[in-house]
């Protein structure tokens, strides 16, 4: 595969909730493939819609939306998605839970048990395959979560909030194996976070949305983004001083 | 549950049991009137009617009824439920419906569920599942409804169609709703029985307590019978109880 081929390509988007809120105006926007991305704003921004309309769970009003050259119809097998915790069937054991992609793709009972147990190790969750959801903690959620999404080998990752609401000792860990999984490095990604250190941490290229509905995307580059040592360094605080001037503009 | 609250909890329903059962012989004793019969001459005649009388088919024949009338009412207002809790559009064309029925007492249909009917069970397992329905419809299109957008969203985002997100997500998530449903109605469940049980009918335990017990001033047997009746609602009420806690495991306290 090219490196830059696009994976994701928004021309001239519009959407509104309603004839005099428009969230996306005349919004355009390429992704190209292997890139991890960030989307931050306010909230009301049109982050989430953004995020929705890359699922193909909403359709822009006016413009389009191509994933890999094909204009996106409705939600992709290839596409993952991970919301905050409050996306787990809370009826289903974490097993279940991660297993649910599998099922509904018609896999066979002793392969989903083994990719199941592959990625609960991997995801440093063993031993939780038979708790419910909420006998858990919201970080152990969130691996969940991730683990049910990346069980299916997704060729472009989108995540709303994913670390949002965790103390910093379980974002951190999370962070980390984030990093180990090549959410940064490799797979396509678009994380969408209202944190600037963790827009920072986990993408390398960042699209800032302002408050009032946007058709000019300012976008900043994070080389550094994804390298582990990169908070400690001073390019880190320089590149966050540039982030809070862009999200003020 | 764990097994310590599980402990206290039967210990607190047996105490009950024995303080009622105590209060009834004072009061027995102190009445001394063939009216209030004392709780060990009730529980011999209960022994034997359950032995060598027929109280045993009219357990049979009411537990029948009431039973095949919750799998009824279970089963139809749980996809009916389901139907308008996950569709706006069936919601908003249902609501008016349901409001203006609900309140409405089923009892008084009878007459005209008998003309319809007739005088067999069909007419009482009819009546008994419409005002379950009502219950269980209600419970569980809330429930339904009240499935965070964000799980539906997820959960189709992972490619499941309309067959999974109702095996998946909707059903198990109105199984709560409907379980509340049955156990609230369970009283009104045997009341009506008992209504349907007192006329053009030889067999249940209405027509026990009333027409053969009542009837002929046979208050032992009135008694045996009442204690029948109220010992099906308590089972059905365990039963309830004991297949919540099997189906919603995640859902326990």
């Amino acid at each position: 595969m090219v490196s830059n081929q696009l994976i994701a390509n928004l021309k001239n988007v519009s959407f509104d909730y309603a004839p005099s809120v428009q969230v996306l105006h005349n919004f355009s926007w390429e992704v190209n493939a292997h890139e991890s991305w960030s989307i931050i704003g306010p909230s009301g921004c049109g982050k989430t819609t953004l995020l929705y309309l890359l699922t193909g769970l909403l359709f822009p009003s006016q413009g389009k939306i191509e994933i890999e050259g094909t204009p996106l119809k409705g939600p992709r097998e290839t596409t993952g998605l991970v919301l905050q915790d409050r996306g787990l069937l809370p009826w289903s054991t974490v097993s279940e839970n991660i297993a649910l992609g599998l099922r509904i793709r018609n896999f066979g009972k002793e392969q989903i048990k083994e990719k199941v147990q592959l990625w609960l190790s991997k995801l440093g969750i063993e031993g939780l395959g038979n708790r419910y959801p909420n006998q858990i903690s919201g970080g152990q959620r969130q691996r969940v979560a991730l683990a049910r999404t990346l069980i299916l080998d997704p060729d472009l990752l989108l995540m709303d909030e994913p670390f949002t609401g965790l103390d910093a000792i379980t974002s951190e860990s999370l962070y980390e194996v984030s990093l180990d999984l090549g959410i940064t490095n490799g797979l396509s990604s678009i994380i969408i976070t209202h944190d600037i250190n963790e827009a920072l941490r986990l993408s390398k290229k960042i699209l800032v949305l302002p408050n009032k509905a946007s058709n000019r995307p300012v976008i900043i580059q994070n080389p550094a983004g994804g390298l582990r040592e990169y908070p400690e360094t001073s390019e880190f605080q320089n590149m966050r001083l540039k982030l809070r001037q862009a999200i003020k503009l | 549950m764990n097994p310590r609250r599980t402990y206290i909890a039967i210990l607190g329903q047996i105490g009950t049991l024995g303080v009622f059962i105590s209060l009834w012989y004072l009061a027995s004793s102190l009445l001394n009137s063939n009216v209030l019969p004392d709780p060990i001459s009730v529980f011999h005649t209960l022994f034997q009617e359950l032995t060598n009388g027929l109280l045993v088919d009219h357990i049979m024949i009411s537990s029948y009824r009431v039973i095949i009338s919750i799998v009824i009412s279970a089963f139809i207002g749980t996809s009916v439920g389901i139907a308008i809790g996950m569709n706006q559009r069936a919601y908003s064309i249902s609501a008016p419906v349901i409001y203006l029925t609900y309140p409405i007492p089923k009892i008084v249909f009878l007459p005209l569920v008998l003309l319809f009917l007739g005088l067999g069970d069909a007419s009482k397992i009819f009546l008994i599942s419409l005002i379950l329905f009502f219950q269980v419809v209600l419970l569980v299109r809330d429930n339904v409804r009240g499935v965070s957008p964000e799980l539906i969203l997820s959960v189709k985002s992972l490619g499941a169609g309309t067959l999974t997100m109702i095996t998946r997500v909707y059903f198990p998530a109105a199984l709560p709703g409907l379980f509340s449903a049955l156990r609230i109605s369970t009283g009104v469940a045997i009341a009506v029985l008992f209504f349907v049980e007192s006329f053009g009918t030889h067999e249940g335990l209405g027509y026990y307590i009333l027409i053969e017990s009542w009837g002929r001033l046979a208050y032992e047997e009135l008694y045996a019978g009442v204690l029948s009746m109220a010992a099906l609602g308590l089972t059905i009420y365990y039963l309830l109880d004991a297949s919540e806690r099997y189906f919603c495991k995640w859902n326990q306290r």
